[in-house]
């Protein structure tokens, strides 16, 4: 490995970990910076425990590594406790809560579930059920905090969705969907295919099947304005099309590309997999050459977009590319009258902030001995 | 501008830019450290923003691309730094139990001191590595979940108000930072009882005793109580930083070291008295 | 062991739970693997209560009797949190 690590040697770790073996002390202390920052180090942690070579590894990294398995699993743990919770409190009321991303993978044990961290639980529930589902989740424990009142009319009116639901007691968020993207935004596919293919896991939670749940990877990943998990959800992407990887569900993730008609964004997916991680999965090309032009342009731009945002792989390219996703990501969630408003009051409250100083972009305002307590 | 390294002993943080104004601070704790080859925690204490770095200068903590404090005054930038170096190993560290508590040893046994607000901990803390004991741990507990022992940790002791004065007195060429006044716990200074190459030669210790001390200047007589162990129980739950990460690894380690350890609640107002107590009760005369 | 008896005249551990005695018979300590919480029972015991083993199941009243000052209070007490079950 050079002395400058790149993005190169993220993808590397991730094809070949067992060559990670090799590295000195050095190597290893900027690989696992970019991991935590990347969240992939508990998923790769898991990974090189189950190749022989572990006990090749310096013992400072192995702690890493397994400090990083410990937490993982204790999310995952926590995940099956809290699904179930909400699972019943839901059923019993008539509705059918599909799990999504994380949890999702989590409650289907893929491939990808060991390791995966997944701080928010997100569930879909049909369009129908949804007031029914905030009324009987707000009478048990959940709550709305307090939001500006513009945040929750974007939340309600713009984006057809509730505000986060957090537990009360156990702090754990919850975001209740009933559509896999924002209606206002015209864009959000149409669900009955989705629903159709819903599944009862071995747990007994409910997910959608693995090409849906493929392709909502897919939609999220690739319709927001915010990238900065974008790799490691990558990742998820390459271990799930590893697993089912049959002409099945590349079959079945096609028609839903179609139906949803995100079928670019399927292209642009498949090719970054192939590109990076040495798969050699179709992709159908476009036939006229605007359209393939703006394939190659898509691609080209999130090939440095998903590259983590770390202080060891920045680069103009990638923050700039970045900032193009950011306003794409705005600018296919609204029309554009609306994201000029939000827009312009969002930056108006950003710049107040940034001038104060008394806040930065993560900062909790939290009391100094009770901050360790988690 | 050359990183700084901070070897704590069991982790290393590579302090990649901060304030010359901490260098005096910094050199006086870890100026002696052997820095290993790999760091754990790649850590910076910059100002908030362009305008903070001026007007009312603010300082702020980042770990690993992360900010987990809210900026404090340019002031107290070593103190946020010791705090942040608190939160690392906190948020980190999942191979061993952390309990908010000192820990202290002596006659190869050691003692812990929860941390109760108001108990004269850190005070009792330095006296006694003052007087012949090993400081291996002001803030933080760092327990071996199979062995029971406490590691020792290369940080200082923080000592806040009275107790700077206090610790002056006692050992008038004590290694003591300069003191940052106004923080939310009032005058704060950090102090170190130990060089690199004496904190070298300590090894992990088995824990002999779990004591919670409470001050009383007042106190006519000095008093010490066995306090009933589901009530210890109780109270370490509540101090230890990751519990609720560790989950059931960490109940029956706290349930394996109550029952095994002796503990007790001492009243005292003098610290000879303390230092006998312990002695007698806790770890033993030694050979 | 168990007998045939009424239902509701036994107890065991709720699967998942674990729960341990002190040394100074001071109480009892529960766990929940499931929720990762911990509860506490401050009540004197006359002797240590084997709840190890998933199968131990115990009469109420022989539970009861483990305590100084026992009370069927604290069995619905650790029922209603779901740490233990009657059979």
């Amino acid at each position: 490995m050079a002395n400058k690590f790149s993005f190169e040697n993220l993808v590397q770790a991730i094809n070949w970990p067992e060559r990670l073996t090799h590295l000195s002390l050095h190597e290893w202390e900027h690989i696992l910076f970019v991991l935590k920052t990347s969240r992939l180090e508990a998923y790769l942690a898991f990974v090189l425990r189950d190749l022989e070579a572990w006990d090749s590894i310096p013992e400072q990294v192995r702690a890493h590594l397994s400090a990083a398995m410990v937490y993982a699993q204790r999310q995952n743990d926590q995940v099956f406790h809290e699904g179930q919770e909400i699972h019943d409190l839901l059923v019993a009321q008539g509705v059918i809560p599909v799990f999504l991303k994380g949890a999702a993978y989590i409650v289907a044990a893929t491939n990808n579930a060991q390791g995966r961290l997944c701080s928010d639980i997100d569930l879909l529930v049909k369009e129908g059920d949804l007031a029914t589902s905030e009324t009987t989740l707000l009478n048990n424990f959940w709550y709305h905090k307090t939001i500006t009142d513009y945040d929750d009319k974007y939340y309600r009116e713009y984006a057809h969705e509730i505000p986060p639901l957090y537990h009360l007691t156990r702090g754990t968020v919850l975001d209740l969907h009933h559509n896999l993207f924002l209606p206002v935004s015209g864009k959000a596919p149409p669900l009955d295919q989705f629903w159709q293919g819903v599944q009862l896991q071995e747990c007994g939670l409910y997910t959608l099947e693995p090409a849906a749940m493929f392709m909502h990877s897919i939609i999220h990943l690739m319709l927001n304005e915010e990238v900065v998990y974008g790799f490691r959800d990558m990742v998820d992407l390459k271990c799930l099309a590893q697993q089912y990887d049959s002409d099945a569900f590349w079959q079945r993730v096609e028609q839903l590309a179609a139906e949803s008609h995100f079928e670019t964004e399927l292209k642009v997916v498949m090719t970054l997999l192939n590109t990076w991680f040495g798969s050699a999965y179709p992709v159908k090309p476009y036939e006229g050459r605007l359209k393939r032009g703006k394939l190659q342009l898509l691609v080209r731009i999130y090939k440095y977009a998903l590259i983590p945002e770390h202080p060891a792989l920045h680069s103009v390219r990638s923050g700039l590319a970045r900032f193009v996703v950011f306003v794409r990501g705005h600018s296919m969630k609204m029309p554009p009258k609306v994201l000029l408003k939000h827009f312009s009051i969002k930056l108006w409250l950003g710049v107040y902030n940034w001038l104060r100083g008394d806040s930065t972009a993560d900062a909790k305002p939290v009391d100094l001995g009770a901050a360790f307590k988690r | 501008m050359k990183p700084f390294f901070i070897n704590m002993g069991l982790f290393q943080a590579r302090l990649n830019d901060y304030p010359s104004s901490i260098s005096p601070a910094l050199n006086q704790i870890y100026g002696d450290c052997q820095p290993k080859e790999m760091s754990d925690f790649t850590v910076s204490l910059a100002p908030g923003s362009i305008v903070r770095k001026y007007l009312r200068p603010q300082i702020v903590f980042e770990s690993n691309t992360q900010i987990p404090f809210k900026p404090l005054p340019f002031s107290q930038a070593y103190a946020l730094l010791e705090w942040g170096l608190n939160w690392c190993l906190a948020t980190h560290d999942f191979n061993h139990l952390l309990l908010h508590s000192a820990v202290l040893v002596k006659n190869n046994k050691a003692v812990l001191f929860p941390a109760l607000p108001g108990s004269g901990k850190s005070t009792l803390s330095c006296w006694l590595a003052i007087n012949g004991w090993k400081l291996y741990s002001d803030e933080m507990a760092v327990i071996n979940t199979d062995s029971l022992t406490a590691e020792p940790l290369y940080r200082p002791a923080c000592i806040k108000n009275r107790s700077i004065e206090l610790v002056r007195g006692w050992q008038p060429d004590a290694t003591i930072t300069k003191v940052c006044s106004d923080t939310a716990k009032g005058d704060v200074a950090h102090a170190k009882f130990q060089t690199w190459t004496e904190y070298s030669c300590l090894q992990p210790v088995e824990i002999a005793g779990i004591v919670f001390p409470k001050y009383d200047g007042d106190l006519a007589e000095e008093q010490y109580y066995t306090i009933a162990k589901s009530q210890v129980f109780e109270e370490l739950c509540q101090h230890a930083f990751n519990y609720h990460v560790l989950g059931y690894q960490a109940f029956d380690t706290v349930w394996r070291l109550i029952d095994k350890v002796k503990v007790f609640e001492v009243h005292y107002s003098n610290l000879d008295f303390m230092d006998e107590f312990l002695l007698d009760e806790v770890v033993g005369h030694g050979e | 062991m168990a007998t045939a008896g009424g239902k509701g005249l036994y107890i065991r551990l709720k699967d998942g739970i674990s729960c341990r005695s002190f040394s100074d018979m001071s109480g009892l300590a529960f766990f929940s693997a499931r929720t990762c919480e911990t509860f506490f029972v401050h009540q004197s015991l006359k002797r240590a209560i084997n709840l190890a083993e998933p199968s131990n199941e115990m009469s109420v009243d022989e539970f009861i009797d483990h305590f100084h000052d026992g009370q069927l209070a604290t069995v619905n007490e650790l029922e209603a949190r779901g740490l233990l079950v009657r059979v």
